[in-house]
């Protein structure tokens, strides 16, 4: 039996068990992988301290300083499901094993959002990605489209540049929504192509994807894009459904928090994007990690 | 832990891709020797993951002439006979 157990490796929950570990208790994390969203950031320029960092480079700082404090820790681990027995003893279940705590810190934050169209599953990892910063170079002078008309899609069509022949950002308005400054950016770019009013249908292909099918909002006809790329960059949703059943959620699926990062279970906390808490941003996730840990802290300490 | 026997390891990956460094990171903590092939740099190893493992993402790795998609430690464990 645990004292606490933490589920996520993302900056919430790296932050919690930093200040886990400094209390002595008896703790583990689980994790299937390391930094979250954060991992798959091109360049993080507002984190104190470090005025431009690839994401993956603060994550991997970020773990070997986690590492340095004693905490167990299961990595490449997922968490289905979480039951409550007796109405205090979590039982935390991965593929492999039942972990059994007092309390729990939830910090797994946010997964992308799919598209939901025929062949996105089918093409999942043979030419579709969410990973700019992973696959990127395997598209080398390939023809790639990005979903995607905020921040994360053109920062995508940006990184792209460096690899592909030709970029379509596809937009679901009739425009674009990001930052004037990066939109400012891609105007310069000669091999980026905006297509508005666009509305998906079908992702097609033989082995790889091969081309990408939709319709513009003016006319009902099917047009039919040659790529061998497609980047999906269209937001993210809470990643709350192996709890939502224990602790109470708001309409948009994130873990309702106090100022305490106390849910509606009592020995159940949670930080970072999971939550309700207003900006999704890095030093916000890493200072609610820090806040759990101490909030669960004193709450074990009470008995 | 210490290998029985030796395993023929490869992993391809790219340098900023949060899979590929967990792997590698396990992979390590776990003594496990492996040949690294960086896509991004290495233009043939690209088209040779791509055509063995059908794949055009990373990671991918190659143990004992297997392919294993992505960070899929329980088929790792079980073809490098480690125990948890």
């Amino acid at each position: 039996m645990y004292d606490i157990i933490i589920i996520g490796g993302g900056p919430a929950a790296i932050s919690a068990g930093i200040y886990i570990a400094r209390k002595k208790l008896k703790a583990l994390i689980i994790t299937k992988d390391w930094g979250g969203q954060m991992a798959y950031a091109p360049e993080i320029q507002n984190y104190p301290g470090f005025d431009s960092i690839l994401g993956m480079d603060l994550v991997n700082k970020f773990v070997k300083h986690l590492k340095k404090n004693e905490i167990e820790i299961k990595e490449g681990e997922e968490v289905r499901e979480v039951g409550l027995a007796d109405n205090s003893v979590i039982k935390a279940k991965t593929k492999s094993a039942v972990y059994q705590a007092k309390s729990l810190i939830v910090a797994t934050g946010r997964v992308a959002k799919k598209l939901g169209v025929p062949g996105e599953k089918e093409f999942f990892g043979k030419g579709i990605t969410y990973c700019v910063t992973c696959d990127a170079p395997l598209f080398q002078d390939k023809r790639v489209a990005v979903i995607g008309r905020a921040n994360a899609g053109l920062v995508t069509a940006i990184e792209l540049t460096a690899y592909a022949s030709k970029i379509y950002i596809i937009a679901a308005g009739d425009k674009l929504t990001a930052d004037e400054a990066l939109q400012d950016k891609i105007k310069k770019i000669d091999k980026i192509e905006i297509i508005t009013n666009a509305k998906i249908s079908e992702i097609k292909g033989d082995k790889f994807v091969t081309s990408l099918i939709y319709s513009n909002g003016t006319e009902d006809q099917d047009k039919e894009l040659l790529v061998e790329g497609i980047f999906l960059a269209i937001g993210s949703l809470a990643n709350s459904s192996f709890i939502k059943n224990l602790v109470e959620l708001n309409k948009q699926g994130e873990i309702k928090i106090d100022n305490k990062n106390r849910t509606s279970q009592p020995n159940i906390f949670a930080a970072g994007d999971i939550t309700d808490v207003s900006h999704k941003q890095i030093i916000i996730a890493t200072g609610e990690g820090a806040k759990a840990a101490l909030n669960a802290y004193d709450f074990l300490k009470k008995g | 832990m210490a290998q029985e026997k030796k395993h023929q390891v490869k992993v391809y990956s790219t340098p900023a891709c949060p899979y590929c460094v967990t792997l590698k990171a396990y992979l390590e903590e776990k003594g496990v020797e492996y040949e690294h092939i960086d896509v991004a740099a290495d233009k043939e190893g690209a088209k040779e993951m791509i055509e063995k493992s059908g794949q055009m993402g990373v990671p991918v790795s190659e143990i004992d002439g297997e392919i294993i998609i992505g960070f899929d430690k329980a088929k790792i464990n079980q073809l490098l006979g480690i125990e948890e």
